[in-house]
């Protein structure tokens, strides 16, 4: 148990809470102030996320630019009670509902067809070594798996990928989403029998 | 070792980290119920590593988040526009509302009696308006002495106002 993971340890010991929040906070705006470094370590990430949650990768794009932007220039709010991945996922998932709610966004998801390419996500499957063959069986995993996530519910879909793809526990989800967690439990139960069935009887 | 495998939900909850200490137990000596939890992960790291792959690539490809970077100005709170066309719309709406409001009488008892204040005018406004009245006079009738005169309001001497034959 690291001492400063646990949550328990902390709140024993009258004001280490507070303080260790305030120091977290101190070098998350530091890592915040830096926007190159913002950039380098989460547009990827926050890509992917918004990517699977909107099934358009153009719009992806546009959205993980305005998160980061909306996180650089609101640093100062936050708060240090979560990590700044944790941070960064929830203003994506902001700025994500305010674009599919504007009627811009409707009125472009009709003119454009931008949809996913799961077979061009399959194919950046790194090789680490492996045959050819079990190679093309991992890639058709990976396409499988893109298409299953893809159809699942809005609902299902975000809780699933900040659980399996941002590796956020059940309780921060909660938090993020504003979701009661028996709520998160449910939908990460349903995205997981869904997932689990398409990817063969055996999982 | 628990004889009876997993059921589906106790095996979702040990994927999503809310396993019981029984379900971990017969993890630890079941085979296949690890093998499944085993292979979920296998495909979902590989699934992960695939998509990480791809976005890393795509950000990088398209550079528009670098190329934004020059435009981002230091953080400075802002009046947002929005709120900056309400609160004019708002200022407008009441300079509007205020004299039709009067003229129709929604500002309590008004009867079509107009109170207005006195107002004390500059100097400058009153030699302005006597200027207007000068050219005005002069205009209507040439041949008249200008009533600034007559009254002596220029302040200076003047001879005295010829009367005109009856």
């Amino acid at each position: 148990m690291g001492a400063f993971a646990s949550s328990e340890f902390m709140d024993m010991v009258p004001g280490t809470r507070v303080e260790w929040r305030c120091a977290r906070r101190a070098t998350a705006i530091d890592e915040l102030d830096d926007i190159d470094g913002l950039v380098r370590n989460y547009s990827a990430r926050i890509l992917r996320f918004v990517t699977y949650s909107t099934g358009d990768p153009d719009l992806a794009e546009t959205i993980t630019q305005d998160t980061l932007l909306k996180a650089w220039m609101g640093r100062e709010n936050f708060r240090g009670d979560c990590s700044v991945k944790t941070w960064l996922t929830g203003i994506a998932i902001n700025v994500t509902r305010d674009h599919l709610r504007s009627a811009k966004f409707k009125f472009w998801k009709q003119a454009r067809s931008t949809a996913l390419d799961v077979h061009e996500m399959a194919a950046y499957l790194p090789a680490e070594g492996s045959g050819p063959e079990r190679h093309m069986l991992a890639k058709e995993k990976v396409r499988e798996l893109s298409q299953v996530v893809a159809a699942l519910s809005p609902n299902q879909r975000t809780v699933f990928l900040m659980k399996f793809v941002e590796e956020m526990p059940v309780n921060e989800i909660s938090q993020v989403l504003g979701m009661p967690m028996n709520t998160v439990r449910t939908h990460l139960h349903r995205a997981l029998s869904a997932v689990r069935s398409r990817m063969g009887a055996k999982l | 070792m628990t004889r009876e495998h997993l059921s589906d939900e106790a095996l979702n909850d040990v994927l999503i980290g809310m396993g019981t200490s029984v379900s971990e137990s017969h993890l630890a000596e079941c085979p296949l119920c690890r093998g499944k939890v085993d292979e979920f992960q296998s495909d979902l790291g590989m699934w992960n590593a695939a998509t990480l792959q791809w976005s890393e690539a795509r950000a990088e490809r398209a550079g528009r988040i670098q190329a934004s970077r020059a435009q981002i100005r230091p953080a400075r709170p802002r009046l947002p526009l929005a709120a900056l066309g309400w609160a004019l719309a708002a200022v407008a709406l009441v300079a509007i509302a205020i004299p039709v409001g009067r003229d129709v009488g929604l500002f309590g008892a008004h009867h079509g009696t107009a109170v207005v204040a006195p107002q004390e005018d500059s100097e400058a406004q009153i030699a302005q308006d006597n200027e207007l009245l000068k050219a005005v006079n002069a205009a209507i009738n040439p041949d008249e002495m200008s009533p600034l005169k007559e009254y002596d309001l220029s302040g200076r001497p003047h001879p005295r106002p010829r009367r005109r034959p009856q």
